[in-house]
């Protein structure tokens, strides 16, 4: 990229500096772009297809990975590292699970995410309902429950993202109602 | 109009699960590049943008040691990384709105929400091959031009020149809160 001397606009305190075409010389070649890319695209998808026989252990070995940091939270007491391993280890699994093919365990991960994150006092979180988040998931994983058409695992999503919802509203109510009296 | 020659292409992908790695690897691999290089951290990551010197950056964002918007800043300063103008892309599972704008000012290129699917990664990187964007130094940021489009029809004050300390832009779509 070259650098153009632009003594105005530096005097306005910021400089644009044009766009070089290096990487379109490079690799731009002739060509129909729309049949090359459908022709990638379609490759790219057949090689995760065959990729994909390790996703059920892959995803075996993150609901492990996902009940290993909530054994420790409860060890500790949600304890504040041990509960941001927690929620890193969810949100990390919230990104993967789809593209492993576990939709409904993503969305769990997400119901999880969100319950730690949106509790205003974390020690104060129901460990029984981190843990049948996780366990959800290791079920899930266990047997293998993937697309979103497993009706118990589709079931047992919606009830977990429900009574987090209900216990986060509550817990909402009881703050606002602390800081009405406190006013 | 013109193809992607993959096989040209030397990518640097750099994320701390070995799972998605390969993922992104195999995607790289089938549309056709034979470069590819990984990191499990930002640190490494920096060493291998400094060794390989990539055509294209893809980073995650949580990462041990430092993770990708500081590996995105510590390449976006001419003065401490070779390779100021490489094209990031942040590929992460935070999709909230603070993620995706800390990744825009820390000069990221583009942006990817997990799950990452082959046509999504492919737009991204044929965007960054045929629409090139400008770059922008001010007082507080270096890095691609965070206006996607001129609007034909804004006849206001250019905020570069109105706030610069802010420098806020206003094109860059993001998803919903999540």
């Amino acid at each position: 990229m070259t650098e153009t001397a632009q003594p105005e606009a530096e005097q306005q305190g910021f400089e644009v500096i044009p766009h070089d075409d290096h990487l379109s010389r490079k690799c731009l070649r002739p060509g129909d772009a729309r049949q090359a890319a459908a022709a990638a695209i379609q490759q790219a998808e057949e090689a995760i297809g065959q990729l994909s026989i390790h996703f059920d252990g892959w995803m075996e070995q993150e609901a492990a990975r996902l009940a290993k940091a909530r054994d420790m939270t409860l060890q500790t007491s949600m304890g504040a590292e041990a509960l941001d391993e927690l929620f890193q280890v969810a949100h990390d699994l919230k990104g993967q699970a789809s593209t492993l093919g576990y939709p409904l365990a993503a969305d769990i991960c997400a119901s999880l995410c969100r319950l730690i994150d949106r509790a205003p006092v974390p020690a104060e979180l129901p460990g029984d309902l981190l843990s049948h988040h996780v366990d959800a998931v290791r079920a899930i994983a266990r047997d293998h429950a993937t697309g979103i058409e497993n009706a118990k695992a589709s079931a047992l999503t919606e009830k977990l993202r429900e009574v987090t919802e209900d216990y986060l509203a509550q817990i909402r109510s009881r703050v606002e109602a602390a800081e009405a009296n406190a006013a | 109009m013109a193809k992607i020659a993959f096989d040209e292409l030397r990518f640097v992908v750099v994320d701390d699960n070995a799972h998605m790695r390969r993922i992104v690897r195999t995607l790289l691999r089938a549309f056709g590049s034979r470069e590819i290089y990984e990191s499990e951290d930002g640190a490494s990551g920096l060493e291998a943008v400094e060794a390989y010197s990539p055509d294209i950056l893809i980073s995650d964002i949580k990462m041990p040691i430092f993770d990708g918007i500081e590996l995105t800043r510590m390449i976006r300063n001419p003065e401490g990384c070779k390779h100021p103008y490489l094209p990031i892309i942040i590929l992460t599972g935070y999709s909230e709105k603070k993620h995706v704008l800390a990744a825009r000012d820390a000069g990221a290129t583009e942006f990817l929400c997990k799950p990452v699917s082959a046509t999504a990664l492919y737009r991204r990187i044929q965007n960054i091959v045929e629409n090139p964007r400008d770059f922008v130094r001010t007082k507080n940021y270096f890095g691609p031009d965070r206006r996607r489009y001129i609007n034909p029809n804004y006849s206001g004050v250019e905020r570069r020149q109105a706030a610069i300390v802010d420098d806020m832009f206003d094109s860059v779509q993001v998803p919903a809160e999540a």
